[in-house]
């Protein structure tokens, strides 16, 4: 339950990993030889894991099946922005009611809204905004799969992005795997049809 | 290239607002919707779709386009959520590349429902994709486990340094767990 994050988890909050270090001390304080507290903080570590599959294969059924609705929409109903509203009320609304039930039934207080916190998210609206838009823009004009291969290249920049900005360290490691997937890119690309942007 | 550098700048500013800030994944989606609305509102009324053409669009639509609208509402809900969730476990760059391998059985989809039609060098070239796509997070978890000094973790591990000198070992046990 602890590692899944900030999902399901009652300190909401917290960070995953802050979470987990909580919850490790938290055990620790317990020592010595409180073997459930250890068996329980391990359990925590293999959860860890399932539960970023669980994250990705949730990310994944919802990219894949959006990204085809949005392309039999853009056939049958081209109002970019009609549709980005309606899929963010839907968003609002679900979530909302989300944050209600935890608050409920969970006890888990919702945040008190603030105008400094919501300004943070002023760029993230910016970038999403810019992906949704270009994206359907994109789909009217190339397939599917055109579309596709060419976002491969947002995983250098993101690496890059990562060391440059976030300060993380640059491990070398990481790139040939990296160097893989943007070389099947291109061998797949230069089959396809368009040799669109790049 | 405007998507591109939007996704990556997407991603690394979720992450650092994930590591300073610690919001809720459905806070986040909340506050990014609730702001995207108004401006996407206001996109709307400039680009001429609002208030006349999509809404007449949408009283003219047939049951099974207004179902494909309605799952789209559904399916946005779940993509935001899952992809903040996703960011949260994630680093910025397998986010990322998830994103990017989201794409390949949208691809085999694509071929099944729109009758892409797909070549033998296209398909070599999916497979290396994936095979780069399968060695990524491999090799992030192997560095995670090395740089946390790996220590095993499972029932059959007695933890011997731990039974002996808990104090010393709460650290390490911490930022394994961590990894």
């Amino acid at each position: 339950m602890q590692s899944t994050g900030r999902f399901f988890h009652p300190k909401a909050h917290m960070s995953s990993s802050a979470s987990q270090t909580a919850t490790v001390r938290d055990a620790d304080d317990q020592l010595p030889g409180d073997a459930d507290a250890r068996k329980k903080a391990r359990g925590n570590a293999v959860d860890n894991y399932s539960s970023r599959i669980l994250a990705a294969a949730a990310y994944m059924v919802s990219a894949v099946t959006l990204l085809l609705l949005n392309k039999a929409l853009a056939i049958t109903f081209p109002f970019t922005f009609t549709v980005l509203i309606i899929q963010s009320l839907f968003t609002i609304v679900l979530n909302g009611t989300i944050v209600l039930v935890l608050w409920r039934y969970y006890g888990i207080k919702p945040y008190i809204f603030s105008w400094s916190e919501l300004f943070q998210f002023l760029p993230v609206v910016a970038f999403f905004l810019l992906i949704l838009f270009t994206g359907f823009e994109v789909l009217k004009f190339v397939s599917v799969i055109t579309f596709v291969s060419l976002r491969y290249l947002s995983c250098f920049t993101s690496f890059f992005g990562e060391v440059l900005l976030l300060g993380k360290p640059f491990q070398w490691q990481l790139v040939p795997s990296l160097f893989v997937i943007v070389t099947g890119e291109r061998s797949y690309k230069s089959e396809s049809e368009l040799p669109l942007i790049c | 290239m405007i998507n591109i550098t939007s996704h990556s700048g997407f991603s690394l500013y979720i992450k650092w607002l994930d590591t300073t800030r610690n919001y809720s994944v459905y806070i986040m989606s909340l506050y990014t919707n609730g702001l995207s609305l108004i401006f996407t509102v206001a996109l709307a009324f400039v680009a001429g779709d609002l208030p006349h053409k999509s809404l007449t669009a949408l009283g003219e639509m047939s049951t099974s386009s207004a179902w494909i609208l309605i799952c789209s509402g559904v399916g946005g809900w779940a993509i935001s959520t899952a992809g903040f969730w996703a960011n949260s476990l994630f680093s910025s760059t397998a986010w990322t590349v998830q994103s990017s391998l989201n794409k390949i059985p949208t691809m085999f989809l694509s071929v099944l429902l729109f009758g892409t039609k797909i070549s033998l060098g296209m398909y070599i070239g999916l497979t290396i994709t994936m095979l780069g796509g399968l060695a990524f997070p491999l090799t992030a978890i192997h560095l995670e486990q090395k740089d946390a000094g790996y220590v095993k973790l499972s029932d059959e591990d007695p933890e011997p340094a731990l039974e002996a000198a808990p104090s010393s070992a709460a650290p390490q046990s911490a930022k394994t767990v961590n990894a």
